[in-house]
């Protein structure tokens, strides 16, 4: 318990979106503890409690000496929110040359984003720097009520890049730019092609594995529950695949359970089937959104 | 019976081992609010004494000095105050702490401009101690340490 919460505490002092697990893991002990004592209950929720004022105690006290506003951990949301709900498409990486093309190839997804945004949404320019973030907070939050649906079709581009086989990585060892053993043409197109569908079998496998491996509903719930919380956070950033969420080593064993139980007959329950071909099928169209990106990248650099 | 008897030895094992890591960390949470507290005083002590050094610009230049985050909001007129203050420690933080974010290289021309003594020792001592790449911030104790230079 102590340990899970300094951990969960340091974790909120590395990136401050992890400070909204704190009060979730706070309802799970008290969801988990209903059939304890009172007492001893009241002692579990405070030990955790205390265990995370620990750690955030001393920061969230040099943000008060030094900006004179409560911040337990950090202020980053206004500034992601200002960069990531207005702000074109940054996969930046790309080379010039190859920029344009990758920009025509997410023209029909990025119709919507590319060029100004939609008048009215400006940066704060408070003094201080905690006002300035709040404050683009709120800026933000009136920008996306104001422009749903420019926000919606920016959120999906979002999901497309994170769920996209081609990371950052993957694609600056496709243009060459790491050294060694690997870098040999031959050798790169195979491990291109390999950390391509590896990721989605892997994304794909995950789903049933997820929902049939676990067997204890309140540890699967939990783990589904902080993803998609960390989904939520993050779908205020701008699209980029540069960014994933902290799950893979997750997904990576729910899928082996999966490959590894494939013909137990567990999947032939009917939820898990469903909800297994409505993820896949989601997972096919995020795919389908960044193909002629993923096939304009691959043909400049084979 | 016997089983009643053993989930209550466990149950009051459990609860004196939740009661001593809660006092273990009120301890803990104590010290380091009595820590801050001495921090904070200390804190607002060389504030004052600084204040009195860095006068007429004060609290202003302070919150310049030790707040990178602050002093991005600075305009044009309130840096050319800073530079004509006075204090060569303020003038050269302007040109070799964080010039690039905080002042425009045109706004460097124009305040370059007024400065009266581009080759002070102030300066020759702070590209020395620094390096004239490294953008630190300061603290309130190299503050301090850099004021006291100041006055030999």
């Amino acid at each position: 318990m102590v340990a899970a919460a300094l951990l969960l505490s340091l974790a909120t002092l590395v990136k401050e979106v992890a400070l909204g697990v704190l009060p979730l893991a706070l309802i799970l002990i008290v969801a988990r503890t209903r059939n304890c004592r009172p007492a001893m209950r009241l002692g579990l929720v405070a030990l955790f409690a205390l265990s995370c004022s620990v750690v955030l105690t001393p920061w969230t006290l040099r943000n008060y000496e030094v900006y004179d506003r409560f911040v337990p951990a950090g202020a980053t949301l206004g500034k992601n929110m200002y960069m990531g709900l207005n702000d074109d498409y940054r996969n930046l990486d790309y080379p010039r040359r190859m920029q344009a093309e990758i920009r025509r190839a997410n023209a029909g997804v990025l119709a919507v984003r590319v060029g100004d945004a939609p008048e009215g949404w400006r940066s704060s320019t408070a003094v201080n720097v905690i006002d300035r973030s709040n404050e683009n907070v709120d800026q933000g939050l009136a920008f996306a009520r104001g422009h749903f649906g420019y926000v919606l079709r920016s959120r999906l581009k979002l999901l497309a890049d994170w769920a996209s086989p081609m990371s950052f990585f993957l694609r600056h060892y496709g243009l060459g730019r790491y050294s060694g053993p690997l870098d040999r043409p031959a050798v790169r197109r195979i491990a291109i092609v390999s950390a391509l569908l590896l990721p989605m079998v892997v994304l794909l496998g995950s789903i049933p594995g997820l929902l049939s491996c676990i067997e204890r509903h309140w540890i699967r719930w939990s783990l589904i529950g902080v993803t998609i919380y960390f989904l939520l956070a993050g779908s205020l950033l701008n699209a980029s695949t540069r960014y994933r969420i902290s799950i893979e080593p997750l997904l990576i064993v729910a899928a082996a359970g999966f490959l590894a139980r494939i013909g137990q007959g567990a999947y032939r329950r009917s939820t898990v089937g469903l909800v297994s071909l409505g993820g896949g099928l989601i997972l096919i169209g995020l795919w389908a959104l960044n193909w002629l990106e993923l096939t304009a990248f691959l043909g400049k650099i084979w | 019976m016997k089983s009643r008897h053993l989930s209550k030895d466990r149950a009051s094992t459990s609860g004196r081992a939740v009661r001593r890591w809660i006092g273990a960390l009120l301890t803990i949470l104590l010290v380091e609010l009595l820590l801050a507290g001495v921090e904070h005083r200390g804190g607002t002590a060389l504030r004052a004494e600084l204040d009195s050094k860095l006068e007429p610009v004060g609290a202003w230049a302070l919150f310049v000095l030790t707040n990178r985050d602050r002093a991005e909001a600075l305009g044009a007129d309130e840096i050319a105050a800073l530079v004509s203050s006075g204090n060569p420690l303020l003038r050269e933080w302007i040109f070799t702490t964080n010039p690039s974010r905080l002042v425009r290289p045109r706004q460097q021309e124009r305040l370059l401009e007024q400065l009266e003594d581009p080759g002070s020792a102030a300066r020759a001592r702070f590209y020395f101690d620094h390096g004239i790449h490294k953008t630190p911030w300061l603290s309130l104790a190299e503050l301090d340490g850099y004021l006291e230079t100041l006055d030999d």
